[in-house]
């Protein structure tokens, strides 16, 4: 479970984010929309551990600054900044020694593979490519086999076959019971896939919905009503 | 802690691997054991000609370190700069279950392994250069690595790991020791002009004993002096309270709490840090990291086609902070400056002369223009504008003609006029800085094209220079062939048109570099 409690964060005399309260429960699929500058990227990185932010952060009941909380968290950034000297090999086991990852040898190929990196794992994080990094940035994530996940614009830059994985693996992680936060602007990317969905603006978060209240409608309908913007 | 080892060890790994699979790289190991030979052989015996191989030498080299280092690192530490942090570590690090006290100690080893190869080569020096036994430089080997890594992890904790360290009062600090600092070195400057970089003159400072009370610096300074020169009742007292210092900070960074609320500085310090080095690469000159403020101006460009190129860099350089005005112009100025001050007259030489040959240094001492144009190939659209690739490239490099017209008008003009140098001679000077200044700025080009990434940055470099050095010495044999057998003036005419047939010629060749994007890798 990722619970946000009063999280403000200001940047100088620029409040960014603005006593923020969410919850995303066990097994569930978060989504964290608005606007660019509505503060989507302070609220993940304050989650990560990036910035310094008045209020709470829980992970599964912790606090998320505590070493037990961050074992169980995985992120994976909106832009992917590998370790010029190491190999994917490498970066994977830096994951698994960090967080002490129980993820075998066997598993770890079967993600490689499903990903479409296994013949890319010698390749320096300097020799990669943006949408190679993206992948790298997701395997680590999921070497860690977390409870938590925080996602920031994980489709960028990622193939379609890597698109249509990274999806079937979100809702894997949902299935086993893993708590999913994505950041995105692309709503046709997630469609399909969240059970709580939360709106910001401003700093603020203007609306929640379950699944089951918004029902039929379009999420792009929806976004839009609500944050008061025109579909093109 | 093992993990972020891991990062070391195989990082290192790698990066030998590759660089051993380079020939470059032998050649600069060549060069590097070539350099550090020469370095090694000149200061020994600049230590023997200044009278510095005594004990008293390495005495005087401990305290330059202390008074200097240890308040540069703390105002590094103190403005978060201290330690370098990337992209990378913000991404896998900073998030992971590491305990944040334990990233910063890791994060530092690069800064403690500098001290220790300083002290170790201190050691060398201090045996071999100033004839300190074995046991005693040993001893201030030990206490100064240990103790300095101690000391300075503990600060390091202090600093970073702090939490609720108020900003303005960070920034007040900061400010105070920079002061204290600048003074510093003022002083030094001062007191070495004044009275010579001797031993005798050293010894007059030193021997304060109001010195050795200095918190901290003078208590450190303390314990080298109790080695070096044995037991006083002051010198005991400050280093003991040196050691008292340096176990209290240890005990107080390892008590406090740190949950990692420096990661925001860090994060934002390593994104800065990664444009700060891709300048660096570019060959640009980046003064301070962080982000770069503009004046506000019309925005509006003029110009078609190529010139549309000339006109979009002069609103960029509109909202510099100096317009375009850069370091060189600011070296150049300094130059002449110097110059003045110095008034030396000029004994039996030419001053036409003389004034071209330091042109000629002051071109070769600056990078050349790496300004606006050096961005131009970056971008795709350049090859995109439909015009001919010469003009593109006269155009993208017009505004660094003039800012070499101006840069050399600052250097030369004020010289010229105070050793009375006629006035064309002055003005041919100008246009000989302005054409060698665009030469080094085609080479530049013609090397990036015909030389991809294969040599790096320094390979590039020297070929550039072996190439202007043999084309352009072969005009100044004309010119002094000329200048011999035919009359002194004829210099400098010689020397401008010689430099502008040689840089028109490696131009053409270079324009080739604005036709298409890709090139030789």
């Amino acid at each position: 479970m990722l619970e946000i409690q009063n999280l403000s964060k200001s940047y100088g005399k620029n409040l960014a984010v603005d006593q923020v309260n969410f919850t995303v429960p066990d097994g569930m699929v978060g989504i964290l929309l608005g606007p660019n500058g509505a503060g989507k990227s302070t609220i993940i990185k304050s989650i990560a551990g990036l910035l310094r932010y008045k209020g709470g952060i829980g992970i599964q009941g912790m606090s998320s600054k505590t070493l037990e909380a961050k074992k169980l968290f995985a992120y994976v950034p909106e832009i992917p900044a590998m370790f010029e000297a190491l190999t994917v090999k490498e970066h994977i086991e830096f994951v698994r020694k960090a967080y002490q990852s129980t993820i075998t040898d066997a598993e770890m190929q079967a993600l490689l593979k499903r990903f479409e990196m296994e013949d890319k794992q010698d390749k320096l994080g300097n020799e990669l490519s943006k949408g190679m990094m993206q992948k790298v940035s997701i395997l680590c994530a999921l070497a860690i086999k977390p409870k938590v996940i925080l996602l920031d614009e994980p489709m960028v830059g990622l193939d379609p076959k890597a698109i249509k994985e990274l999806k079937e693996v979100v809702v894997e992680l949902r299935d086993q019971g893993t708590t999913v936060l994505i950041s995105t602007h692309m709503l046709e990317m997630v469609e399909g896939i969240w059970d709580v969905m939360f709106v910001m603006e401003k700093g603020k978060i203007i609306g929640s919905y379950t699944k089951e209240q918004v029902g039929d409608k379009d999420l792009d309908e929806l976004f839009f009503e609500m944050t008061g913007g025109e579909r093109s | 802690m093992k993990a972020l080892w891991y990062i070391t060890k195989r990082g290192m790994a790698n990066r030998i691997r590759k660089a051993l699979r380079k020939p470059i790289t032998y050649l600069y190991l060549i060069l590097g054991i070539f350099y550090v030979v020469i370095l090694g052989a000149g200061l020994g015996s600049m230590i023997k000609d200044a009278k510095f191989d005594s004990y008293y030498g390495l005495y005087v080299i401990l305290a330059i370190m202390i008074f200097y280092f240890i308040p540069m690192n703390f105002v590094a530490y103190m403005k978060k700069k201290g330690i370098i942090f990337t992209p990378a570590h913000t991404h896998f690090v900073f998030p992971a279950p590491v305990e944040p006290k334990k990233v910063l100690l890791y994060m530092s080893t690069k800064n403690f392994l500098m001290t220790f190869v300083l002290f170790f080569l201190l050691s060398i020096i201090g045996v071999v250069g100033f004839q300190v036994p074995f046991g005693k430089m040993l001893l201030i080997f030990l206490t100064g690595s240990v103790s300095n890594f101690l000391l300075e992890g503990s600060l390091i904790i202090g600093i970073y790991g702090k939490e609720n360290l108020d900003d303005k009062k960070s920034k007040i600090l900061t400010g105070i020791l920079g002061v204290i600092l600048a003074l510093l070195v003022v002083f030094i400057i001062w007191y070495i002009r004044k009275n010579g970089f001797t031993i005798a003159s050293m010894k007059q400072i030193l021997e304060q004993k109001a010195l050795l009370m200095i918190p901290l610096l003078g208590w450190n300074l303390a314990v080298y002096r109790l080695i070096l020169f044995g037991a006083e009742t002051v010198t005991i007292i400050c280093a003991a309270l040196y050691m008292i210092v340096v176990v209290t900070a240890v005990i107080l960074a390892y008590k406090m709490k740190c949950s990692g609320g420096y990661y925001e500085e860090a994060a934002k310090f390593a994104d800065d840090y990664v444009e700060f080095r891709s300048k660096k690469k570019k060959g640009e000159v980046a003064f301070t990291m962080g982000k770069r403020k503009f004046r506000k101006t019309s925005g509006h460009i003029r110009g078609s086609k190529a010139s549309a190129i000339l006109y979009r860099q002069l609103c960029e350089y509109q909202k510099e902070r100096f317009f375009i005005f850069g370091y060189v112009t600011l070296i150049n100025a300094m130059v002449a400056g110097v110059m003045l001050y110095v008034n030396q007259e000029l004994e039996g030489m030419h001053p036409g002369l003389f004034l071209l040959g330091l042109t000629a240094y002051a071109v070769l001492l600056t990078s050349g223009y790496l300004g606006k144009w050096g961005k131009e190939l970056k971008n795709p659209y350049i090859y995109l504008i439909p015009d001919k690739p010469w003009k593109k490239m006269w155009y993208a490099t017009m505004m660094d003609h003039v800012r070499a017209l101006v840069d050399g008008s600052i250097l030369v003009i004020p010289i010229g006029v105070m050793w009375k140098v006629p006035v064309w001679q002055i003005i041919t000077i100008i246009f000989i800085y302005v054409v060698l200044q665009a030469n080094k700025m085609y080479l530049k080009i013609f090397a990036d094209s015909i030389l991809g990434d294969t040599l790096g940055k320094l390979g590039k470099d020297i070929m550039r220079v072996v190439i202007q050095g043999s084309t352009l010495g072969i005009g100044i044999l004309f010119a002094v062939l000329a200048g011999i057998f035919i009359h002194i003036n004829w210099v400098f005419p010689i020397i401008l048109f010689y430099c502008i047939i040689i840089t028109v010629l490696i131009a053409i060749i270079a324009a080739a570099r604005f036709e298409v994007l890709e090139q030789q890798e």
